[in-house]
C-alpha cells in the first residue's frame, strides 16, 4: 500500500478504506517494545505511514543532565518525563549576555537526507519542537515569560523574532529537501484554556507562525503543528494561516465530534487516542473499542491520521499498544 | 489620599510600584495593616480570581497581579505581630513524589495568597512523610497536592494514605487528575483549576 498517498488523500479529505496511522514512542517505551519483539528495527515495520526526523540533540552531561542546543540544561530524572530545565540563561528580560546558536547544517542534513532516501514510501515531516513559546520560556522561564509580555514586550518580541529567525534558517536547510511537512511543536494549552490567552497569542505568537507557516507554503510544503492541551479558542486562526494538520487532539479535552464537524473540512486531526486517560488505564478491549470509535468518526471524509495523542509515556501496558496496533494495522 | 478602590485597582492591573505607594501611604494615613490587606490587596485579588475563572484573564495577568499583592503585603506585614495575622486558615501545598512540575502548583499558592490564606508550598517531589512532617509542623487546616503526569499522580493515592491520622483535609489537582480519581484516591475536594481551588478551599474550610 502507498502509505505517502494514504496521507496526501486524507489530507485532501478525500476518504479511502484505509485511515493512516502513526505510533509515536517516548524513549523508555521504544526500548520496552525492542525488548519485547526482540528486534531492534520493530518500528521499520509497524506500518507508520509518517516519517519523522527531530531537530534536536541533546549533550549528555551524566547524572540525568543533558544540554540542548540552545544551551539549556535539562534535568531528566524522572523516567519517562521530558524533564524539566535546570538553569534559566535569560535571567533579566534582555538578550544582552546570551549568544543565540546557528543551526546545525550537519545534523539537519543527516537527518533530512534520512528522511528522503530511507522512508520512500511514507509521508516525510521534519520536526521544528519547542518552536516559539516553549524555546522562549525555556530560556527564560515560564513565570518571567509569562510576566515579560506584559511587563517587557519589546524584550519578549525581540526573543521571539530570534527564535523565528534561528527556525526559518533551519527549513532553509531542510527544505532542499524532498519532504513532505514541516511539524512545528509548541504548547500552548492547558487542560482548560491557553496558558497565555488567546488575545496575547494572537498579539505574540501569530504573525510569527504565520511567518514559519507561509514559508513552508510557498515551498509546496504540508504545515503541522502540534499544542498540548486546549486551544481551541485559536483554531480558526490556524486555520487562516493555512494550517494543515494539528496533533495531539486529545479527547478528554475537546468533543471530537463538534470538532471535527466544525474544523473538518479545513484540518487534519492526528491524535486522539489518550496517553492521559485512555492507553494507561483502560483495559485493551477498550483500547481497541475507543481506536475503532475515533476511526469512524475522525476518519469520514478523510482528515485523519489516527496517532496516540503523545509519544506513548512509560506508564502505559504492552498489551495496550498492541491493542491499538492490532486495530489500525488490521483496516 | 488613596482609597481600598485605588489600591485594589491597581493590584488588579499588576502595578505593583502603585501598590506599594498606596499602601505606605494608606499606613501614613493611619489606616491598620489588616484592613489594607483585606480591603485593598485581596480585595483586588478576588477580582482578579473571579476574573480568571471567567476567562477573563488569562495566567500572565495572575502573576503580575500576585506580584503587586505581594509588594503591598511586604510593606504592611512587617508591621502586624504574630497574634495580629488573621490568616484565613493555613494550607500546605507541594507536588507530589517523583513529580518536578510546579507552574500550576505555584499559579494556586498565589490565587489561595490572593484570598487571604497562609500558604507553605513545600515545592516539587514532595514525598508522603514530607507531606506529614510539614503537617505537625505547621497544623494546616488543609494539604493540596498537585501532579502533572500521569506516572506520578500515583502518588497522591500514597501521600492520602499517609496523612489519613491527621485532621487535615486534602485537595488534589493537576492536568492528569479528575472528579474520578480524587474520589478513587480519597481526597476531600477536587480543583480543576487555581481559582476553582480557592472556592473548594472555602468549602472546605466550612465543612
Amino acid at each position: 500500500m502507498d502509505r505517502h498517498q494514504l496521507v496526501i488523500d486524507t489530507l485532501n479529505k478525500k476518504e479511502r478504506d484505509v485511515i493512516p496511522f502513526h505510533l509515536d514512542l517516548s524513549n523508555s517505551v521504544r526500548q520496552r517494545l525492542i525488548d519485547y519483539f526482540g528486534d531492534p528495527q520493530f518500528e521499520d515495520k509497524v506500518g507508520n505511514s509518517l516519517a519523522q526526523e527531530r531537530n534536536e540533540s541533546f549533550v549528555d552531561l551524566g547524572n540525568y543532565r543533558e544540554r540542548d542546543m540552545f544551551g539549556v540544561v535539562w534535568n531528566k530524572e524522572q523516567e519517562g518525563d521530558f524533564g524539566v530545565v535546570d538553569n534559566y540563561l535569560l535571567t533579566e528580560p534582555s538578550l544582552n549576555n546570551y549568544t543565540f546558536p546557528k543551526p546545525d547544517e550537519a545534523l539537519i542534513r543527516q537527518k533530512c537526507e534520512r528522511l528522503v532516501h530511507s522512508h520512500k514510501d511514507q509521508f516525510t515531516m521534519y520536526i521544528i519542537g519547542f518552536s516559539l513559546f516553549e524555546r522562549a520560556w525555556t530560556l527564560r522561564g515560564m513565570t518571567d515569560l509569562l510576566m515579560d509580555f506584559l511587563l517587557n514586550p519589546a524584550f519578549v518580541e525581540e526573543l521571539l523574532d530570534r527564535i523565528v529567525e534561528y527556525n526559518l534558517a533551519v527549513m532553509d536547510i531542510a527544505m532542499q529537501y524532498d519532504i513532505d511537512c514541516i511539524f512545528f511543536g509548541d504548547d500552548w494549552g492547558q487542560q482548560k484554556g491557553m496558558i497565555m490567552g488567546p488575545g496575547l497569542w494572537r498579539q505574540f505568537l501569530k504573525p510569527r507562525l504565520a511567518k514559519m507557516f507561509a514559508k513552508a507554503k510557498a515551498k509546496g510544503l504540508y504545515v503541522a503543528q502540534h499544542s498540548c492541551g486546549d486551544v481551541h479558542e485559536v483554531f480558526p486562526d490556524l486555520i487562516e494561516m493555512g494550517l494543515d494538520i494539528y496533533n495531539t487532539f486529545q479527547p478528554e479535552i475537546y468533543d471530537v465530534e463538534q470538532m471535527k464537524r466544525e474544523f473538518g473540512r479545513d484540518i487534519t486531526f492526528y491524535g486522539g487516542i489518550s496517553t492521559q486517560q485512555l492507553l494507561p488505564k483502560a483495559s485493551p478491549e477498550e483500547v481497541k473499542a475507543e481506536t475503532r470509535r475515533l476511526m469512524t468518526l475522525l476518519g469520514k471524509g478523510g482528515g485523519y491520521i489516527v496517532a496516540p495523542t503523545h509519544a506513548i509515556p512509560n506508564d502505559v501496558p504492552t498489551e495496550n499498544i498492541l491493542a491499538f496496533l492490532e486495530v489500525v494495522q488490521h483496516q | 489620599m488613596s482609597t481600598f478602590q485605588e489600591m485594589a485597582e491597581a493590584v488588579i492591573s499588576g502595578n505593583a510600584k502603585k501598590v506599594k505607594e498606596y499602601a505606605k501611604q494608606a499606613l501614613a494615613e493611619g489606616v491598620s495593616p489588616q484592613a489594607i490587606i483585606n480591603d485593598g490587596l485581596i480585595a483586588g485579588m478576588n477580582v482578579v480570581g473571579v476574573r480568571f475563572k471567567n476567562n477573563e484573564v488569562y495566567v500572565p495577568e495572575v502573576l503580575i497581579s500576585a506580584r503587586a499583592m505581594h509588594a503591598g503585603m511586604d510593606v504592611v506585614k512587617p508591621l502586624l505581630s504574630e497574634a495580629e495575622v488573621q490568616d484565613k486558615g493555613t494550607i500546605v501545598v507541594g507536588t507530589v513524589k517523583g513529580d518536578l512540575h510546579d507552574i500550576g502548583k505555584n499559579l494556586v499558592r498565589m490565587m489561595l495568597e490572593g484570598a487571604g490564606y497562609k500558604v507553605i508550598d513545600l515545592g516539587v517531589d514532595i514525598a508522603p512523610d514530607k507531606f506529614a512532617q510539614a503537617v505537625e509542623e505547621h497544623r494546616p487546616q488543609i494539604v493540596g497536592l498537585s501532579a502533572l503526569l500521569t506516572t506520578t499522580m500515583v502518588q497522591m493515592k500514597n501521600t492520602i494514605e499517609r496523612l489519613k491520622d491527621y485532621p487535615v483535609k486534602v485537595m488534589v489537582g493537576g492536568a492528569p487528575v479528575t472528579q474520578k480519581f480524587a474520589d478513587e484516591v480519597g481526597a476531600d475536594a477536587y480543583a480543576s483549576d487555581a481559582a476553582t481551588a480557592v472556592e473548594k478551599a472555602e468549602q472546605l474550610m466550612a465543612s
